[in-house]
């Protein structure tokens, strides 16, 4: 379980993280949203102890300032620009990592499991950012541990990258695995998450579990004017030139197409930000 | 035993590292040239080559030991925290001060590993053409420069600990190795001829230079006596006399190497935790 509680960060006169409270219980993958510089890649950094912070933080019960080590034991941790001591190979870096883990040191398994093996005598700094990204993988895997921190973890993975990270997030599920993941688009992770946490400005601007998302979701409807008598479950959005734009709720979809008869009509399916926006939870 | 993990992965990362390769392979090289230039004339200067040969390596010691503890250890970790590397191994289960001490054992297992090969090379040859009977002043001079590299590379370790780039901390490095054994010699001599300051405080300010004092405590253990060491080494030697000398030189290597490890220190974990 990962407990946050009023953390604020703050850099020079600048608030990053403003109280931000936040509870994860255990087997809970959870999404941290929001844009660049909302404050994702230092909530996870406080996390680990990284940085100042007032306010508190614990993960599986241990104060992460406090009990740092006992904490950390629990985490395996993704950074955003995986970077590896830069003398090592690929297979040195596991087996350094598997070392300070108190695990035997046997790096090929777990580099075959992120498809490096053919890599595994290769200086680290001779990886491609995909490739580097996949060794993140595999040192954050060391130990089983039960709490992962994923920052962007899908950016620079082609695609075998992307359905072995969505495999290894399908698998936290019945593993236990708590999961928070800080990405700035869901483009591959939807589905895998069970809640999405929005941060803005370094605040928590809404907080929602998937289902509750959808069951809020909506649909929107473009077409060319003049407005006509909506039914309900339809509101109208902002529009310009003499288009209509409209929102439609769950299940009102055929009694509008039924109004609007033989227009052309554009249907698409707002971003799911905008849904988490107006559910906040 | 996460420290001797890191430990040992560093003193391997430092053998690997190419700047300290080409410093310390131009040093053991010049360390083995010298010992073979003077031992050429052996046969007719007898023991006294070892003089040349010691005046040459102390020389050596003081312009490559520092340049190396300081460049070395200054981009250690600055270098990790530019790179992101750093992130990753405070990630983990690891407390952050033993991050800093495994690294600074490892680095200067390593570094004095390297430095006790180049000397312990030439150590060979001075045994095979001179004969033994130097060889525990030989020994003094490894265990002198062993010394001055752990008390450089501390001080490299507390430049590197608070700077936030592989650059400026290797600028700094340098400015510092410049200031050591450069500028010290001539700022205390010129400040003394100046304020006409007393023997015991130039004794005072040109000892507390690490550099100095390694230069003084060679040439005293070497020798056996202050003679070479100038009035300030005879002022000294009367002072304390000849092993209360020598001791306090080595006090001063320990201290410069226990208050910069111990600053650095500091700084690393104000660094990391705020």
């Amino acid at each position: 379980m990962i407990e946050i509680h009023e953390l604020t960060v703050r850099f020079g006169a600048r608030d990053v993280l403003r109280n931000v409270t936040l509870t994860i219980p255990c087997g809970q993958r959870a999404a941290l949203l929001g844009a660049n510089g909302a404050g994702k890649t230092t909530l996870l950094r406080a996390l680990l102890a990284h940085l100042p912070f007032s306010g508190s933080a614990a993960i599986g019960g241990h104060d992460v300032r406090e009990d740092g080590v006992r904490a950390r034991a629990l985490v395996g941790y993704v950074p955003q620009t995986p970077a590896f001591p830069p003398l090592l190979t690929a297979a040195e870096v596991v087996a350094y990592f598997q070392e300070i883990r108190a695990v035997v040191p046997d790096p090929l398994p777990l580099l075959a499991e992120v498809g490096l093996d053919a890599e595994a005598g290769k200086p680290v700094g001779a990886l491609s950012g995909g490739m580097a990204r996949r060794l993140a993988l595999a040192v954050a895997q060391i130990g089983d541990p039960p709490v992962l921190l994923l920052d962007e973890p899908g950016s620079h993975l082609d695609a075998g990258g992307e359905i072995l990270l969505r495999s290894w997030l399908d698998e936290a599920v019945p593993r236990g695995r708590t999961v928070l993941v800080a990405t700035h688009h869901l483009n591959g992770l939807q589905g895998l998450v069970d809640r999405m946490v929005l941060l803005e400005d370094g605040r928590v601007r809404a907080d929602a579990g998937v289902d509750a998302i959808r069951a809020a979701r909506w649909l929107e409807v473009s077409t060319p004017g003049p407005m006509p008598a909506l039914p309900d479950g339809v509101s109208v959005l902002p529009a310009g030139n003499g288009v209509l734009h409209l929102r439609v709720r769950d299940g009102s979809l055929p009694a509008l197409l039924e109004v609007l008869g033989a227009r052309p009509v554009d249907i698409h399916e707002p971003a799911l930000v905008d849904v988490l926006r107006e559910v906040r939870g | 035993m996460s420290w001797l993990t890191i430990a040992r992965w560093d003193a391997r990362a430092v053998l690997r590292d190419r700047w300290f390769i080409s410093v310390a392979g131009a040093f053991g090289s010049l360390v083995i040239a010298a010992a073979l230039v003077a031992l050429g004339s052996v046969d007719v200067l007898g023991v006294s080559a070892f003089g040349r040969v010691a005046a040459t390596l102390i020389h050596l010691g003081m312009l490559f030991i520092p340049l190396i503890g300081l460049t070395v250890g200054a981009v250690w970790i600055a270098g990790e925290r530019e790179s992101g590397s750093l992130v990753l191994l405070l990630s983990q289960p690891v407390e952050r001060r033993t991050v800093f001490s495994a690294k600074y054992l490892g680095v200067a297992w390593g570094m004095t590993g390297a430095v006790a090969v180049g000397f312990g090379a030439a150590g060979l040859l001075l045994a095979l053409r001179a004969g033994t009977d130097r060889i525990p002043a030989f020994l003094w001079l490894v265990v002198l420069s062993s010394l001055l590299a752990l008390a450089m590379l501390a001080t490299g370790f507390l430049i590197s600990a608070g700077s936030p780039s592989r650059s400026r901390a290797l600028g700094t490095a340098l400015l510092v190795w410049l200031a050591l054994v450069i500028v010290s010699d001539l700022g205390i001599l010129g400040t003394a001829m100046i304020l006409r300051l007393p023997a015991w405080a130039v004794l005072v300010l040109g000892s507390l230079n690490p550099v100095s004092a390694f230069r003084l405590a060679a040439i005293v253990g070497i020798t056996g006596s202050a003679d070479l060491t100038g009035p300030v080494g005879l002022y000294a030697a009367d002072r304390l006399g000849f092993a209360g000398l020598l001791g306090a030189l080595v006090l001063i290597l320990a201290a410069w190497t226990g208050g910069a490890y111990l600053l650095g220190r500091k700084r690393f974990l104000e660094a990391v935790e705020g």
